[in-house]
């Protein structure tokens, strides 16, 4: 049985989140570039086939037997 | 004073000067960082440091701020960073299983009791992410699963 979830393809679109998992066939080159105040970011561009999703912590619903 | 002892004292003052005559070959150390203390320490030939970033990357900047302040008082394996001297990139090559035998793994997976999240699953299982969102979005939707609230 398939889910539905959203799935953007629309060119513009972003996502902004805590924790993206992502896979693609080609990654540039990670940049470090300045971030506000004393924080660094990197940068990089996913190419060819990229899938990304928001990650979600997820756990089992039952409990497990102690 | 003793003469002998008095040219001790200059001779280690001199030598203050050269720490390139020092070669740490293992140490440990608490590191003080800006929102907690880490323990670093050195040994045959490896970095280890308890810290998050270093699980992951196998340097951290409490390890790089070290090597910058010990110098040349480190052997050259100490001062090189993880990117130099990793061995070439481990390819992980995906299974190709059936989506219930994966639905079957993803499940015995959560029987652990873990908090997962979907690039745990798809790195540990070897599965394809795109195939394990959708495994987990179904048993979510089923009421196996659900959001663990305590790790957001």
């Amino acid at each position: 049985m398939k889910v539905p979830y959203k799935v953007y393809y629309e060119r513009g679109d972003a996502l902004s989140a805590e924790r993206i998992a992502v896979q693609a066939r080609d990654i540039d080159r990670i940049r470090l570039i300045e971030g506000s105040g004393k924080h660094r970011v990197q940068s990089t561009r996913l190419r060819n086939s990229v899938f990304c999703v928001i990650e979600v912590p997820l756990k089992s619903v039952r409990e497990r037997a102690t | 004073m003793r003469s002998s002892l008095i040219g001790k004292i200059e001779k280690a003052k001199r030598y203050a000067q050269e720490p390139d005559r020092v070669s740490f070959s293992g140490f440990t150390a608490v590191f003080r960082g800006e929102n907690d203390n880490h323990k670093l320490s050195y040994a045959n030939g490896k970095w280890h440091c308890n810290c998050y970033f270093f699980s992951q990357w196998g340097t951290c900047s409490h390890v790089m701020a070290l090597q910058q302040i010990l110098g040349n008082m480190l052997p050259q394996e100490a001062l090189s960073s993880p990117m130099e001297t990793q061995p070439e990139e481990k390819v992980t090559v995906l299974r190709e299983i059936s989506r219930e035998q994966a639905k079957q793994e993803v499940r015995q997976l959560f029987s652990s009791g873990r908090t997962l999240y979907y690039s745990d699953i798809a790195k540990e299982l070897r599965l394809d992410l795109e195939l394990v969102v959708d495994i987990c979005r179904e048993l979510e939707e089923n009421g196996e699963v659900k959001v663990d609230e305590s790790a957001l």
